[in-house]
């Protein structure tokens, strides 16, 4: 990840939660941003028959997360799987606004001899994978939750964001270490 | 085999490449193809990576993209693949040769030929797919894409 891009991205998202007149230490109802940010949620079996996104999950599991398509007359809309779980839902919806959030360039399919390839920026996915995680579960809320005696399955819980995620932030964010350091500064003194 | 992509050899080049450079953990390759980890190990089971990790992956095992392109099922495709597939099996043309050629040929019908409606999203997806389920989801992104297209601003 390109150097400043994580004071890059709390920053960013501190922003934002101001701009939609959250405090820094709020949860983040994600739909929520994406309609200060003008952009549709859809679920995907509204556009397609859920049976497919079934077929495809039989294909392979997780396939399919969601998806950001760009509409003429600048519409905006997010489809997400249906069948993932709530939770994760609620990742995927904020990794897909981090990308318009940070200006990132779509992901194309190539068909290249009949066979279809996706292609992906790495970079790109790490930053938004960042920023998500920074939106969802920002530093401040962290910090409190922490010193408050949160585990992750409190959080993930109380925010609707999924266990991974806020094992994740917790561990990522540097709040797990600054607990523990001050809990055993304060055991020593 | 009735993929147009012949992933069963790519899969079994890539562990035969590792054993040939010295039993290369599959870490070591990956670090030296410059792919994931978990890519390049899911890619050894016979799954699909994306565009920019099948083509390092075809680059360190030092063979044209083209080789891996199964000819009975080049008869679908984009003109300059159909001549990419024809030049990676001349002989009278290197391996390097054909590619340079092929790439030539690519990008000159890039910039000349008519670009066609793609669908371009930004996709929460898989980092390495099974053909069919690549198939599958191209399918169903399209899908979604014309039904958008259709739908009301005010519903869409």
């Amino acid at each position: 990840m390109r150097r400043g891009f994580k004071t890059e991205a709390e920053r960013l998202a501190d922003r934002t939660r101001t701009q939609m007149g959250l405090r820094s230490d709020a949860g983040l109802p994600i739909l929520d941003l994406a309609a200060h940010l003008g952009v549709r949620v859809r679920s995907a079996d509204r556009l397609v028959a859920r049976e497919e996104l079934e077929e495809l999950d039989e294909l392979q599991p997780g396939a399919f997360s969601a998806a950001t398509f760009q509409l003429p007359n600048r519409r905006t809309v997010i489809v997400y799987n249906p069948l993932s779980e709530r939770v994760r839902t609620n990742s995927d919806i904020a990794h897909e606004l981090a990308h318009l959030l940070l200006d990132h360039d779509v992901r194309e399919i190539q068909q290249l001899a009949g066979q279809t390839f996706f292609t992906c920026d790495p970079e790109q996915e790490e930053e938004a994978n960042w920023l998500a995680g920074c939106l969802l579960l920002p530093r401040p809320l962290l910090v409190a939750e922490a010193f408050a005696g949160a585990t992750p399955e409190y959080l993930a819980d109380k925010y609707q964001v999924s266990l991974p995620m806020a094992r994740w932030r917790l561990n990522a964010s540097g709040v797990l270490l600054q607990v523990q350091r001050a809990r055993s500064t304060r055991t020593k003194r | 085999m009735d993929e147009p992509v012949d992933i069963e050899s790519l899969a079994r080049l890539v562990k035969e490449e590792r054993l040939r450079r010295g039993r290369l953990s599959l870490r070591a390759a990956a670090e030296q193809a410059e792919v994931p980890f978990n890519t390049l190990a899911r890619v050894e089971k016979g799954d699909l990576p994306d565009l920019g990790n099948f083509r390092r992956i075809v680059h360190w095992l030092g063979l044209p993209p083209e080789r891996f392109f199964v000819p009975p099922q080049v008869r679908t495709e984009t003109t300059p693949d159909v001549i990419a597939h024809h030049l990676a099996r001349d002989p009278n043309l290197s391996a390097a040769a054909a590619d340079k050629i092929a790439s030539l040929v690519r990008d000159l019908y890039t910039t000349l030929a008519e670009s066609s409606e793609s669908v371009r999203v930004h996709l929460r997806a898989a980092q390495t797919f099974r053909p069919p389920a690549a198939r599958k989801l191209a399918d169903l992104l399209e899908s979604m894409q014309a039904s958008l297209d259709t739908m009301p601003d005010d519903e869409s």
